[in-house]
């Protein structure tokens, strides 16, 4: 998206002010009975930092994607930065040690105050990434990283290093070193899986050969909660920790038992069970020991998602007759209805900004698309479109992104988008079905 | 998916398994009447248990060995025999159930076959029935799995009604088994199924 610029507005300090200014905003709350307000601090609001990022100097050898690409796409995705195209604007790109004086006076010139340049080399057996964030109206270094570790995880360093310039700037965390779990179908059976957030380092973690889905994170990104059909014909939530590999049940009602989401402390989750004869929304404690029920109506109330301050939970209900998105206390108090518009509306998921609500919306019987509510119920808007089933939403942590599923490209695969409706990325492309992608937090 | 084993049915086959295996250690040919004299049959029924005659070595099987009865012996293998086909026969009339879309409700025409199949359900009562519900590929995944849920509990209703007595079992798969995976009602309408299976019946 194209702003006009104006050069006030160029100096790195004037917007670390806006910045600062609209944190600020962001985290001041109306509260009108139990409804959450939140003023929306999408980036879009404000205007991107132009920044020259020079091709790192490589002094080893690196199969894959070059690591300077790695931390222009983190750059781009953040929605921070404008990264400017040196090659079109005629600046050499390339560096030995440092950029040469008259690049970066050119890039200056074009606009360019804030420039980055690096190196990664040999040291021993690892590999060393030093970055260097270059202030062009200062004229002056005003930051500098130094990453060491093995070679194999020097994507992961691009991606620190282009989380601590999202810091710099902003005072929040980037995602660049987020993951997204997600469902791959292989054979008859479907095994969970876990990439970085832009589709790299895809690996399975079920061998199950049964039915997996849903998974959802941990808050502290070590666990995975998801249903299983592994221990028989009725579907349980279990817990793989992936760092040891040990497995628990969490819920086993007769019945099913589905759509797990930890809160956002992780002292409780949320989730649906049939054991009563039709679906009902309960919280369990992080030890699977206490159980509360939330809701009780003998229409499906399914699907809850926390709000980031916990105290709401929205929820699929057909208690109106067709499936449509509702809201409730955290203790299933104040029940009442969100969407209005269409006759399918399911799987809400709440942005851990607060500001909306991503939901799967079917419009005319046919296609499923993804669309937004924001909690008050005022603003709606259809984040996705064309003729494609797409499902499944997820946000990044920064709220600024939904990962979905959708199978506009033939099979189905895990997409990225803004929350503008740009950006759009495909992450998977391995001729599989992938679906019910999970966005970590950082 | 590995299947729930019964004691009972575990314990039943320990039982058949050892009556065969003494059928096969005394070697000899099932005959429901008593022990012939022939030659050739000389340790057959009861004539091994008159004593070891020297004179009767020209035999190889083993006469110290004591069989069960065969009576008894064919009996519980025939019975388990005829068991295992009339649920297999059974099986075979239990059509899938079919559903409009979004609906969990039968239709006349769903009614009609399950009224045949609980004819068939009767013959074998005690058999314990897996009931299945499915969607197509049109509703969200979640959703889904509880609307599949909703079609097998109708077919349960339903066949409750009619007096089956047979042990029921519920589950659903949603969307996420389906038959066949073209974007096309003539692949849809095939999804959107209660799906019936007897326990201990091959070809699920």
């Amino acid at each position: 998206m194209r702003v006009p610029r104006s050069s006030a507005l160029h100096r790195p300090v004037g917007v670390l002010l806006i910045g600062a200014l609209l944190a600020v905003l962001a985290v001041f709350v109306v509260s009108s009975g139990a409804i959450e307000v939140f003023i929306d601090a999408n980036r879009g609001a404000i205007q991107k930092i132009p920044i020259a990022v020079y091709t790192f100097k490589q002094g080893l050898a690196l199969s894959g994607q070059a690591p300077t690409e790695v931390l222009k796409a983190d750059l781009r995705r953040s929605l921070l930065f404008e990264v400017a195209d040196l090659e079109k604007l005629g600046i050499k790109g390339e560096v030995n040690s440092d950029p040469d004086p008259v690049a970066i006076q050119k890039a200056g010139d074009a606009g360019l105050a804030v420039q980055v340049w690096g190196s990664i080399l040999p040291r021993g057996r690892d590999a060393v990434m030093e970055g260097t964030l270059y202030d062009f109206t200062r004229a002056e270094i005003v930051g500098g990283k130094r990453f060491i570790g093995s070679p194999e995880v020097i994507r992961y360093m691009a991606h620190r290093f282009a989380d601590e310039l999202v810091f710099h700037y902003t005072g929040e965390e980037g995602i660049a070193r987020s993951r997204i779990a997600f469902v791959s179908q292989r054979g008859s059976a479907k095994e969970l899986f876990v990439m970085d957030y832009d589709g790299y380092n895809a690996r399975q973690v079920t061998f199950d050969e049964s039915l997996n889905l849903a998974p959802a994170w941990s808050p502290d990104k070590r666990r995975l909660v998801f249903v299983t059909y592994r221990e028989g014909d009725d579907p349980k939530i279990q817990e793989l920790d992936l760092t040891t590999g040990k497995r628990r049940t969490l819920v086993s009602f007769l019945g099913l038992n589905i759509t797990p989401e930890w809160a956002p402390n992780g002292e409780e989750m949320v989730f649906a069970t049939t054991k009563d004869g039709n679906a009902e929304i309960y919280k369990v404690d992080k030890d699977g020991k206490r159980f509360e029920r939330l809701t009780n109506h003998r229409a499906a109330d399914l699907a809850p998602t926390w709000s980031p301050t916990a105290r709401e939970i929205a929820f699929t209900s057909d208690r109106g007759g067709t499936p449509q998105i509702y809201l409730m206390s955290a203790d299933g108090t104040n029940v009442r209805r969100l969407t209005f518009e269409g006759s399918y509306n399911s799987a809400p998921v709440w942005s851990p900004k607060g500001n909306w609500i991503a939901y799967v919306c079917r419009a005319d019987r046919r296609f499923l698309k993804i669309c937004l509510i924001s909690p008050d119920g005022q603003a709606r808007q259809l984040l996705t479109s064309g003729s494609s089933n797409d499902e499944s939403p997820s946000w990044s942590p920064d709220g600024r992104h939904v990962a979905f599923s959708s199978t506009r490209n033939g099979k189905r695969d895990i997409y990225i988008i803004n929350v503008d409706g740009a950006g759009l990325e495909r992450l998977t492309a391995n001729g599989a079905f992938n679906d019910d992608p999970a966005w970590s937090l950082p | 998916m590995p299947m729930k084993s019964r004691a009972s049915r575990s314990v039943y086959l320990v039982v058949v398994a050892g009556l065969v295996g003494m059928l096969v250690l005394g070697g000899c040919a099932k005959k429901s009447g008593t022990g012939t004299t022939s030659g050739e049959e000389a340790t057959s029924g009861k004539a091994s248990s008159q004593g070891s005659d020297p004179s009767s070595q020209t035999t190889p099987k083993d006469k110290s060995v004591v069989e069960a009865p065969p009576t008894m012996v064919a009996k519980a293998d025939e019975a388990e025999i005829a068991a295992r086909k009339a649920r297999e026969a059974a099986q075979k009339q239990l059509a899938d159930i079919y559903f409009a879309f979004d609906k969990w409700a039968l239709t006349a025409e769903g009614k009609k076959n399950l009224t045949q199949s609980a004819e068939a359900l009767k013959q074998v009562p005690t058999a314990k029935l897996s009931i299945e519900g499915h969607c197509d590929e049109r509703g969200s995944r979640e959703y889904n799995l509880v609307l599949g849920e909703k079609r097998a509990k109708e077919t349960q209703r339903f066949l409750s009604g009619l007096g089956v007595t047979n042990p029921m079992s519920v589950t659903s798969y949603g969307k996420e088994r389906p038959v066949c995976t073209e974007h096309d009602e003539s692949c849809y309408w095939k999804n959107r199924r209660a799906h019936l299976v007897l326990e201990g019946v091959s070809g699920k």
